[in-house]
């Protein structure tokens, strides 16, 4: 099966035909020959066949569609041949524009004794492309979507009752008088839990200020005592300081009073391993 | 100035006396053909042999397609003559035979079959009683064979079909 397809703007009707090539058999499946365009509607058929039959024959061909909004059929064209010579047909049906939803599949059947060759079906069709507006912001009548807005789960707010009620309730067989003073003391508890994390949301920020202005005086008094070198609050400019030491006679002698303790701690170090041992 | 418009009067009046005398009212009308003849598509002869001129495909040629539109059944009949001589061709110093033939190809009702069952043919016409409301198109060969044997001169040949819708 082909199809062509008239090219066209926006708001205008597009008219088009589709071909049905005989050598894919004598049934098609209308969804692979019209386009699956929304308010596509179906406006005439053309077909075309030759007979081959003797005339003395009875022969009746039908051209039809099934009705996909019920068992019966949408189209059918009933050609009898019978008592006739066979010769070729080409006929044109106006179909009162009939919505793509209910074209089904279509076929060529042939009841009685002959054959059908060289059949052609052509649909000729029209339809809006702004039949659905929201198909192109170039439609008139487009509106421009919203955006997606996401639902907040207050569920929450729910689980927290039911938390203060899971502890509140201790008793399935209270009395109507217990159960109004037990409403009484969820909604004092309910009232006394929202307010402590209310003032526990206050007191961390107000605790973060206090935190911060205990730390300057203490500063403050640190700084007052004069036990911190002025060097600590002093930057020191950036650069490169050169090296002032020099070597007298540009030699360094070996310090034997340093090796001595280094050989010292060398043996009692290897006396602590090998005690490990018991050597 | 007065005088010329005073003689101009008079003249006018002397002729409302004589259309007084007698009248003559026109009565037009106009009736069209309910039965339409289209060339669908149009003949070319090939030349399978030098003597021979067809409309055949298997001479080359192209038969040409002529379509009938018949808007009232069983009041018109269709009259189709394969040409008997060439409308231009070269000079021809020997006779032409000619032979063709009109069949209905296609329609667009089954009981038009009729048609071709029906024809009546004599000489180079085809006569088909279009008794059925539709369209019918009918194929015309023509065929040209020049002499005995002898070759048609180089050139340009054409010939005419010529189809009628004749009222019964």
């Amino acid at each position: 099966m082909a199809a062509s397809y008239s090219c066209y703007s926006y708001s205008d009707t597009v008219y088009g035909n589709t071909t049905n090539k005989s050598d894919v058999g004598y049934n098609w499946v209308m969804r692979n020959i019209l386009p699956q365009q929304l308010g596509l509607e179906v406006t005439s058929i053309l077909y075309r066949y030759t007979t081959v039959k003797k005339t003395e024959d009875d022969m009746v061909v039908y051209v039809q569609n099934e009705d996909n909004a019920g068992d019966g059929y949408i189209f059918r064209e009933k050609d009898d041949w019978s008592g006739k010579a066979g010769n070729t047909i080409n006929k044109i049906v106006p179909i009162p524009n009939v919505l793509i939803d209910r074209w089904g599949d279509g076929s060529i059947v042939v009841e009685g004794t002959g054959t059908v060759e060289n059949a052609r079906v052509i649909y000729n069709y029209k339809f809006d492309p702004c039949f659905d507006p929201q198909t192109s912001p170039d439609c008139l009548g487009y509106i421009q979507p919203m955006p997606d807005i996401y639902e907040v789960d207050l569920q929450f707010l729910a689980d927290e009752s039911s938390l203060v009620d899971g502890f509140m309730d201790n008793s399935f067989e209270e009395t109507e008088d217990k159960e109004q003073s037990e409403a009484d003391r969820k909604k004092t508890m309910r009232k006394k839990v929202r307010k402590s994390r209310l003032e526990l949301a206050l007191s961390i920020n107000a605790n973060a200020l206090v935190m911060q202005s205990n730390a300057v005086n203490t500063h403050a008094e640190l700084m007052a005592l004069s036990i911190i070198p002025q060097s600590y609050m002093s930057s020191i400019d950036g650069g490169y300081y050169e090296e002032s030491m020099t070597l007298n006679g540009g030699k360094l002698p070996s310090n034997k009073r340093a090796k001595r303790v280094g050989l010292a701690q060398q043996l009692l170090h290897k006396q602590l391993v090998d005690s490990q041992y018991n050597k | 100035m007065f005088t010329k418009n005073v003689i101009l009067l008079g003249v006018f009046a002397s002729t409302s006396l004589i259309n007084a005398a007698s009248a003559s009212t026109e009565i037009t009308g106009n009736i069209e053909s309910k039965c339409v003849i289209t060339t669908d598509a149009t003949g070319v002869y090939g030349n399978p042999t030098t003597d021979v001129l067809s409309t055949l495909p298997t001479d080359g040629g192209v038969s040409p397609l002529i379509r009938f539109d018949i808007l009232e059944g069983a009041a018109y009949k269709g009259v189709v003559s394969y040409p008997m001589q060439f409308t231009t061709s070269p000079v021809l110093n020997d006779v032409v035979n000619w032979t063709g033939a009109a069949e209905l190809v296609e329609m667009s009702s089954a009981e038009m079959s009729a048609f071709e069952t029906s024809k009546v043919q004599y000489e180079n016409v085809t006569e088909f009683d279009l008794t059925i409301a539709g369209s019918a198109w009918f194929k015309v060969t023509s065929n040209a064979k020049y002499g005995y044997g002898k070759s048609f001169p180089g050139g340009t040949y054409s010939a005419t079909i010529e189809t009628e819708c004749i009222a019964k």
